[in-house]
């Protein structure tokens, strides 16, 4: 049976603000960890949805990089608006500032494809700590 | 190349700002209880945890230092025994 999945209740964030998503492997934004986060969403909350980190003002770049990203030596960069155009929403669920990228219609395959193929970039990350084994 | 107990993404946070992933995904299941200190996450993006809760098949977790899993026990786990 699904969780009760907290959602903030706040103003969207504006079309400029940029989402970051932490890269777990070698090929990018891979369709398949894509899939794999979506159907694990679903399972513990119901709805399909791609965990995210928006900045703003309280939380930039440089902060998330040395705190949420810092175990990703890469991670995608999207804009609110790229992400829009490709009819993808964000939710803003848990503690600021956790977001889940959702499809409207909650399908699976449209989200994994429209959030591969929306128009991003991959940053490497300068704060990742590597810690030794 | 680094030893994974505990395939995660480690972008998902649940409510309290803990990671979560599938029991089953665990390499030695046996070994995921309450206070164990593992290496959750994906060969590209990966943590020491510890695991503060397992229920209904999910592993809740919290990403800590090595210095700190060092405290918790020894860093150095025999590997698991092959099917």
């Amino acid at each position: 049976m699904a969780r009760t999945r907290a959602f903030r209740d706040e103003p969207p964030p504006g079309p400029v603000e940029l989402v970051f998503r932490g890269i777990l492997g070698d090929t990018g934004l891979d369709p398949g960890d894509l899939r794999q986060a979506a159907l694990l969403n679903h399972e513990l909350y119901g709805f399909y949805g791609v965990s995210a980190w928006v900045s703003d003002l309280a939380f930039p770049r440089e902060l998330l990089e040395s705190t949420k990203l810092v175990k990703f030596e890469r991670y995608a960069e999207f804009t609110v608006a790229g992400l829009a155009e490709s009819r993808l929403q964000l939710w803003a669920t848990g503690q600021r500032p956790h977001y889940d990228v959702v499809y409207e219609g909650n399908d699976l395959e449209s989200l994994v494809a429209r959030l591969a193929a929306a128009p991003h970039r991959i940053v490497d990350n300068p704060s990742v700590d590597r810690e030794e084994h | 190349m680094i030893y994974i107990d505990l395939p995660a993404d480690l972008n998902l946070e649940d409510d309290e700002g803990r990671n979560i992933a599938r029991l089953t995904d665990a390499v030695a299941q046996d070994t995921i209880a309450l206070g164990a200190v593992l290496v959750a996450g994906a060969p590209r993006a990966w943590s020491w945890a510890v695991v503060e809760d397992v229920d209904s098949g999910f592993v809740y977790f919290r990403q800590i230092s090595a210095q700190d899993a060092a405290r918790r026990g020894p860093l150095v786990k025999p590997l698991p025994q092959s099917a």
